[in-house]
């Protein structure tokens, strides 16, 4: 029954589906982790990705589907006989016990010897960067040790797959940051799949090998960072990851590339992402702000594929970048972010009011049609 | 797999199960000792009372005399007012005691609270006998005024009338109102406060349209406490309140002691019942009765 | 904390004195009449009034020599150890039972709240009446126990109710998560961590019990507990003795009661 190894897969989930009275938290999804991967459920709050975790590590029944740990079919195997653990958001540390006796807790619970409870007790101390802190209890801690103490309360179990609920969502900017990268390296450490609910973007994108985009209970997309980044496959993935430029538009050339109308002037030339896109079908087109770049009226551009004239609206400089909004007639307006490359003091940027050209390539431009 | 393992993992599958167990010990108590005696109770006010104590002869002969018998209506009215006067003056020395407390920094609030606290544990019988001798006729006070030359004669009008009711009421059931006042006052978020002050609110004002709303719920539940524990009194009344201190609850423990008339006795505590539930329902309308108890 | 900013609030109407010998008073009010009690226990006289006679303990002699009350004090210890172990065993399993949802919740805890809600000369007419409608011996652990069960399980419930619902249910989801089966998680992780509020609840079921005297009054039968002993006393004659065995109780109900107090803090 147990088929340790011969499943490419450390998690298989098949179809599953969970019902609260007329909410659909989770609608089906299907999802495949390979070993020593880390992968990110991302979504906005209320997509169902924390409730799609509370079933893997067992607190859940689903309504409908299978859960395969290493290609054992979970069923209702209680969360104290699966070999999955969790990083709870809260911590969840017990407040009665030391940072040793809260490490160990799982390990006394597989009653192991005392020594090799406290030899993997200290070598996850170590991993985790809290050596000497054996004897105080939580209530002592910092919010970031405190998470490190459950991360390693989780991981000296040696789990086949790692949960992590929002480990970092309680944390403060700063400490967040570099537990990211914290956590990538003892991701590399111990070799162990992690699973990581967030949905915070930006850290998906930093941490995690792929990542599924979640949205109100299905999976809209699962894939390596820079595909879902660059080649994302439906505008909820476009809107929710990074910033990006949308239009509404209607096709009114079709090809390899097709044209879109948006508003009375402009036309964007495109790639569908996904099948052809026939005559007069409305979509919504997507260009990143960073993918855009700017030039003179005067100057000819005739290379580029997008070539638009607008107007400075507004100019907000950010620090690393200056972000212009621009006025060109297609309805929104459209965001431009440039490196801030100036060296100081010709630091020179446009002004509102400047007539500009908008230019970016066709390849940067995305056509998905209207659902 | 144990048969201790399987039972649990069955257990776990069915949640609805474990806390229909979890309930049955306290609710069938509940039911069997608390719910079917007062039903019992409302039966037995259509009964007759007989020499062997009462027999299932269904009458109306209790409720005539209550519509009828104007000692009964005295008695109901004279134990309300008493309840409502006790109350009122508890609220009243209460609320400013809590809002001491709730405002204190050191450490000595704690202390005060505790102070305030422990007469709520100590037994009222006791708590009651105490102003016995402080009230009588050769008690501390009157000792007190004969040593000043303030009255020659001792005063008997301190103790075994409706005055020494009140007062033994008030100093026996005070700390109920108390705690209840001070735990609504001290979750008040400062915020708020602040934010009031902000606003252009005066002291007077913030505490008039910030403080008080926010306390009502505690203020609300101390007032239920002691209406409750106050129109059913029994060994205040019976202790100091002399021939024309008592109130209906010494009239109730008549008749399952001298009397012997056990439905009238019944009928009685039905009324005293009715009353307390309209009371309940009166301050339900206002806050949740459950919240108070449960502190959020 | 919200002292500093209540304090504001009038720290400048310049009634702070006023308020303080309003607190001051009302201590005394609620005190004076016990500290009046215990010293006039001592009192070498045979009245319980003034004038002082002089220092005395003969009225404590008396009291360890008192046969029935010591009776009535065994019989009120015992019972409150009944009481305190069934009431907040029950509360306690109740207590969990509410943490989930469930149907009948509201009924269920109107239920729980009505013997706190109903005066208790009520429930003591009341249960005297049930036990005489089915011609039970009213009695000590009979019909004596069942009131003061009934009395304290709204108190100890709510107790152990309180300590519950502060509990982060994920604390119990990490033990299974860990490996901890259900015996081992309550076992090792919610038992340790409502230890406190279940100590605390057994000592003020306690308490209540010790004291209780309405409903003691209505079901007792023949038998005797302290406050129905202390109460037969005061009717008949009252004498330094009776201030002598308050004062004992007063001592008693305190020390209890700073117990409770430490467990409930924790």
């Amino acid at each position: 029954m147990n088929s340790a190894g011969r499943s490419p897969y450390d998690l298989e989930i098949r179809g599953l589906a969970k019902t609260y009275g007329a909410i659909r938290a989770v609608d089906g999804i299907s999802l495949e982790v390979e070993r020593g991967e880390f992968l990110s459920i991302l979504g906005p709050s209320g997509c169902g990705k924390t409730t799609t975790l509370r079933m893997i590590a067992g607190f859940e029944q689903p309504d409908a589907g299978e859960i395969y740990l290493q290609g054992t079919q979970m069923g209702t195997t209680p969360p104290y006989e699966r070999n999955v653990n969790t990083v709870f958001q809260s911590y969840a540390l017990f407040p009665h016990m030391t940072v040793f006796d809260n490490i160990a807790f799982g390990l006394r619970m597989k009653r192991l010897a005392r020594e090799q409870i406290a030899r993997r007790v200290k070598r996850m101390l170590t991993i985790v960067e809290l050596a000497g802190y054996e004897q105080r209890l939580p209530h002592q801690l910092s919010g970031g040790e405190q998470q490190r103490v459950g991360l390693a309360r989780a991981l000296v179990k040696e789990p086949t797959v790692l949960l992590l609920d929002e480990p970092l969502g309680a944390l403060d900017l700063k400490v967040r940051k570099r537990m990211q990268y914290e956590l990538k390296r003892i991701h590399r450490e111990v070799g162990i799949t992690f699973i990581y609910v967030t949905h915070d973007q930006e850290e998906a994108l930093v941490m995690s090998d792929r990542i599924a985009v979640m949205n109100q209970g299905r999976i809209e997309q699962v894939d390596t960072t820079f595909d879902i980044y660059e080649r994302p496959q439906s505008l909820f993935v476009a809107d929710f990851i990074g910033e990006s430029n949308t239009f509404a538009g209607e096709v009114v050339a079709t090809g390899e590339d097709v044209s879109v109308r948006c508003g009375e002037r402009v036309v964007l030339r495109g790639r569908p992402v996904s099948a052809a896109l026939p005559v007069g079908v409305q979509v919504d087109v997507v260009v990143r702000p960073e993918k855009i770049g700017m030039g003179r009226p005067e100057t000819s551009h005739a290379g580029e594929e997008n070539c638009l004239r607008g107007w400075v609206r507004e100019v907000v400089f950010q620090g690393t970048s200056v972000k212009y909004v621009l006025d060109i007639g297609a309805g929104n307006p459209l965001i431009v972010h440039q490196q801030n490359s100036l060296s100081y003091p010709q630091a020179e940027f446009l002004k509102p009011g400047e007539e500009v050209l908008a230019l970016w390539r066709l390849e940067s431009t995305l056509v998905f049609p209207r659902r | 797999m144990s048969h201790s393992r399987r039972l649990f993992r069955w257990v776990g599958a069915h949640p609805g199960l474990g806390i229909w167990l979890n309930l049955l010990p306290g609710v069938a108590s509940l039911v069997v000792f608390v719910f079917a005696p007062l039903v019992l109770m409302v039966f037995v006010t259509f009964w007759r009372s007989s020499v062997d104590g009462m027999e299932p002869i269904w009458n109306l002969d209790n409720y005539r005399k209550v519509a009828s018998d104007p000692m009964f209506a005295g008695l109901l009215l004279k134990s309300l007012r008493i309840a409502v006067t006790v109350t009122v003056v508890i609220l009243m020395l209460a609320y400013p005691l809590a809002y001491i407390i709730a405002r204190k920094t050191s450490r000595y609030k704690h202390l005060l609270l505790l102070l305030v606290f422990i007469p709520y544990w100590i037994s009222y019988v006791i708590r009651t006998y105490a102003w016995y001798p402080i009230l009588g006729k050769e008690g501390a006070i009157n000792y007190v005024l004969g040593a000043l030359r303030i009255s020659a004669q001792p005063v008997e009008l301190f103790l075994f009338n409706e005055f020494s009711v009140h007062v033994g009421l008030v100093s026996v059931f005070m700390p109920f109102a108390v705690v209840p006042i001070y735990l609504s006052l001290e979750r008040i978020s400062p915020t708020l406060l602040e934010a009031a002050a902000d606003l252009g609110a005066r002291p007077a004002r913030s505490f008039l349209h910030v403080v008080l709303p926010l306390s009502l719920p505690g203020l609300l539940g101390g007032a239920l406490m002691v209406f409750i524990l106050t129109v059913g009194a029994y060994v205040t009344p019976q202790l100091l309140g002399g021939p024309s201190g008592i109130m209906l609850g010494n009239i109730i423990a008549d008749q399952f002691g001298g009397t012997f008339n056990w439905t009238w006795g019944g009928t009685l505590s039905l009324m005293l019942m009715m009353v307390t539930l309209v009371v309940i329902w009166l301050v339900s309308r206002r806050v949740r009765v459950g919240q108070v108890f449960l502190g959020d | 904390m919200t002292e500093p900013i209540l304090s504001r609030l009038r720290a400048k109407a310049g009634g702070d004195a006023t308020l303080y010998a309003y607190g001051v008073l009302l201590y005394l009010f609620l005190y004076a009449p016990i500290v009046y009690l215990i010293i006039f226990s001592f009192n070498d006289a045979t009245a319980t009034t003034p004038p002082w006679r002089g220092f005395t303990l003969q009225w404590y002699r008396q009291v360890l020599q008192n046969v029935d009350l010591r009776v009535a004090f065994l019989n009120s210890a015992s019972l409150g150890v009944m009481t305190a172990v069934i009431s907040v065993t029950l509360g306690t399993l109740m207590a969990f039972a509410f943490r989930w949802r469930f149907r009948g919740k509201g009924f269920v805890f109107g239920l729980l709240l009505l013997p706190m809600l109903t005066p208790g000369i009520v429930l003591g007419v009341a249960l005297t009446l049930l036990w005489r409608f089915f011609r039970l011996t009213p009695g000590l652990f009979s019909s004596t126990l069942v009131a003061h069960v009934i009395y304290t399980l709204p108190f100890a419930f709510l107790i152990v109710f309180t300590r519950l619902h502060r509990f982060d249910r994920s604390l119990e989801e990490a033990a299974m998560d860990l490996g901890a089966d259900h015996i081992r998680t309550f076992r090792h992780v919610t038992f340790p961590l409502i230890r406190p509020g279940v100590i605390a609840a057994v000592i003020f079921a306690f308490t209540l019990s010790f004291d209780e005297f309405i409903r003691t009054f209505f079901v007792i039968g023949n038998e005797n507990t302290l406050p129905m002993y202390v109460w037969s006393m005061i009717m008949t004659d009252s004498t330094p003795q009776t201030n002598a065995i308050g004062a004992i109780i007063v001592g008693l109900s305190l020390s209890w009661i700073l117990l409770g107090t430490v467990f409930l803090r924790r």
